[in-house]
């Protein structure tokens, strides 16, 4: 075996099937969108790429459109990561606690990410119902806070947050499982030894948790970013056209459209393109915030 | 094949982006292993693109029609690649066109928009093909063929079919203009105000509208532009030789937008209503009125509604200031293209289908199972199909003006959906001259040249 493993041939033969799988779908698709992007295409076989330069980037850049929907996935994923990751880990806290029906519990709140978004939103859609038979206003019609009701999904002051709270809902289970994973890892002794020496509630969860559990925070909080700055799916079917005034557009909703609909693929690769570079960017600043506080090693 | 990798490479993605949405789509008799054994066997292979798949009524016809014309021409092989879900489907073709795998039959809903696709050779021009056989060329309405004539674009030729109607009247329910005191079906706009000002009086909301699917207010906005600017202006405006800002497409958009402001025609919060809930409104009688087009007649007969004998409809009124448009009626053509890269013989074996579908028999057949108005002569409604039925095709049979929806006489592809979004901002809010402006700005920059 000490022997398998030491062998090149093997451990290339080994790493082979998955390093092909990942160039192919992975790799070459993101270096032939950025050369893409420099081109215009109509998307019929026979015309030949047109090199364009800069031209797909700066037209995007000068497309109130896109600059609104950059805004609103950066939004989208600040709020998102504010939302998501503290109460994924305030749930698995929670449970972790819960003596009884824990797996219940773990069960449920996992449940919205293994169900399909199409399914999550058709849910999300009834609670949303802009008449006196939504849900939500009923539940506020109830709560004698008629005023409050809205067009949820409509209302551009409205929309982009209803979205979110739908993401949250899905997600905050995944966050939860991850929170549990990393807390079976800490040592009692360690708890135990803070407990003697004062850390109780909040204070136990903020000066020996979170320590503990940092690199478990720092790879949700990319999780949380890479996921919400490609998000498609959600707003595609809870806002098909983006919103009021484009108050839910999204950078890949858009590059659907233009590559898609509207045959522009060289646009719709240079705001993958975009979608690529500010993923990687803001995913290394945040990490390189969050390694400003170590992590704790036991 | 740099074009070829990243499309489907893309393609795949976008896949994998959307597993989750696209639940309802399904496919024919898609068969990897039948192409490769057909090239095989020597068999000419033909694939058919239709948005007709699964279980519907007119799927089954189109599996048992291609089956019939399969074992009477033994020598082809016809793969069924229908998909019904619209996105998967258009995502579909646009990855094979663009790999060079353009389907042999296929639909998409264009006019003007067919013209990159006919100057590149994606289209086969069928000119030469219905010059040659007289017989099938008259057997489609007169008039039908020169919706898919691109010249005015540019490109001489025909290059579509027109296979199937879909022809936009007002659905109302019978029961609740009479409790409204409504005797007669308006035939004017004016007319139309009083009804829904009696509707509004009797508590009964007038229009069901699924504002959510931007669709349903386009194609109440492009009724009123019918009757207000007729077909030569939707025309006009398609090509640029008019504008949105101009006061007569401005003045079109305001009563649009009036029939929520000035007459409140719609409920409170159809903006954010999806077409599925307009439908079952409409189907539950909630809602006197639905601005809609033939297919719906079927959708309807296939609910368990209980009030379907009390549905009738009639055509958009007109203005009485606008006489002359007043027989202009909006007619949604939906029509069959054919692949340009063919070999001859994949040519000759694509036509022949394409002809045995549009036989008499063959239209007929289809009309029977899924009542669906046909752009062909002779073809009559089975006897035994619903009155409403009956009354669409004697009404299609009158139409001697007809005209589609505005952005398919328009080459920018964004057209669709900035006017269409733009009309729901404007039901919202938005002035109807900002949305004149932003639809026009929008076809300035991405009209092609």
């Amino acid at each position: 075996m000490e022997k398998i493993r030491r062998n090149k041939k093997y451990i290339c033969i080994f790493l082979f099937p998955a390093l092909a799988v990942y160039l192919c779908f992975e790799v070459i698709p993101v270096i032939m969108s950025i050369y893409f992007s420099f081109h215009e295409w109509p998307g019929i076989q026979s015309v030949p790429l047109e090199f364009v330069g800069l031209d797909n980037f700066v037209n995007l850049f000068q497309n109130p459109v896109f600059l609104k929907s950059l805004q609103n996935v950066l939004i989208y994923a600040a709020i998102s990561v504010v939302l998501q990751v503290p109460i994924g880990f305030a749930l698995g806290f929670l449970v972790h606690k819960f003596m009884h029906f824990k797996r219940f519990f773990k069960a449920s709140f996992f449940i919205p990410m293994i169900l399909s978004v199409s399914a999550v939103s058709l849910l999300w859609n009834f609670i949303y119902f802009p008449t006196d038979k939504g849900i939500l206003n009923t539940i506020l019609i109830h709560l004698g806070l008629e005023n409050m009701t809205q067009q949820w999904l409509v209302n551009p002051d409205t929309a982009l947050i209803a979205l979110i709270a739908v993401s949250t809902w899905t997600s905050v289970g995944y966050y939860m499982i991850i929170c549990l994973a990393g807390l079976t890892a800490v040592p009692e002794s360690i708890i135990e030894a803070g407990e003697i020496d004062g850390a109780t509630g909040l204070k136990k969860i903020g000066y020996l948790y979170i320590p503990m559990l940092w690199d478990s925070v720092k790879m949700s909080v990319i999780m949380v970013i890479t996921g919400v700055l490609k998000i498609f799916d959600t707003v595609y079917i809870l806002t098909p056209s983006g919103g009021t005034d484009n108050s839910t557009i999204v950078p890949a909703l858009l590059m659907y459209n233009e590559a898609y609909r509207y045959g522009h693929y060289g646009t719709g690769s240079a705001i993958a393109t975009v979608i690529f570079v500010l993923s990687a960017v803001v995913s290394v600043a945040s990490l390189k915030l969050m390694n400003r506080r170590e992590s704790v090693e036991y | 094949m740099k074009k070829r990798i990243i499309s489907v490479l893309l393609a795949g993605v976008m896949v994998c982006s959307m597993a989750g949405c696209s639940g309802s789509s399904g496919s024919g008799s898609d068969s990897g292993e039948s192409s490769d054994s057909s090239e095989s066997s020597g068999k000419v292979k033909i694939t058919f693109m239709s948005r007709d798949s699964g279980d519907t009524p007119i799927a089954k016809v189109y599996e048992d029609q291609i089956a019939r014309f399969m074992e009477e021409n033994p020598d082809i092989e016809v793969q069924n690649d229908s998909i019904y879900e619209e996105a998967a489907y258009n995502n579909k073709l646009k990855v094979a066109i663009s790999t060079g795998e353009t389907p042999n039959i296929f639909y998409y809903p264009a006019i003007a928009g067919l013209k990159e696709w006919a100057e590149s050779g994606v289209l086969l021009d069928l000119t030469d093909a219905l010059e040659a056989d007289p017989e099938w060329r008259d057997s489609f309405l007169d008039g039908a063929l020169d919706t898919y004539r691109l010249d005015d674009y540019g490109v001489e030729g025909i290059y579509a079919l027109p296979n199937e109607l879909n022809v936009d009247a007002i659905f109302y329910n019978k029961a609740l203009f009479e409790q409204a005191g409504i005797t007669e079906t308006p035939e004017t706009m004016d007319e139309l105000y009083d009804a829904i000002d009696k509707l509004n009086a009797a508590g009964i909301t007038p229009f069901g509208v699924g504002g959510k699917d931007t669709w349903v207010m386009g194609h109440i906005f492009n009724n009123i532009l019918a009757k207000r600017i007729g077909g030569d202006g939707i025309r006009a405006l398609g090509t640029g030789e008019k504008s949105w800002t101009d006061s007569d497409v401005l003045e079109c958009l305001q009563i649009t937008k009036d029939l929520k402001d000035e007459k409140n025609a719609f409920m409170e919060g159809f903006e954010g209503i999806d077409v599925n809930t307009q439908m079952s409104q409409f189907l539950s009688g909630e809602v006197a009125m639905i601005s809609h087009s033939s297919p719906i007649i079927p959708e309807m007969f296939a609910s368990d509604s209980q009030i379907l004998d009390d549905i009738s409809f009639f055509p958009f009124p007109y203005f009485t200031d606008k006489e002359e448009y007043k027989d202009t009626r909006v007619v949604y053509t939906s029509g069959w293209m054919l692949s340009g890269t063919m070999s001859e013989e994949e040519e000759e074996a694509t036509l022949k289908l394409v002809k045995y579908m549009t036989t008499p028999e063959a239209i007929q057949e289809r009309m029977d199972a899924a009542m669906r108005v046909a752009p062909y002569k002779n073809i009559t409604a089975p006897e035994d199909a619903p009155q409403i039925f009956k009354d669409m095709v004697a009404y299609t049979d009158t139409i001697t003006d007809s005209i589609g929806e505005y952005f398919d006489y328009d080459t920018c592809s964004t057209l669709v959906d900035v006017s269409r979004n733009g009309i729901l901002n404007m039901m919202l809010g938005t002035s109807a001259e900002d949305t004149a402006a932003a639809i026009q700005a929008d076809i300035d920059a991405n009209r092609p040249q």
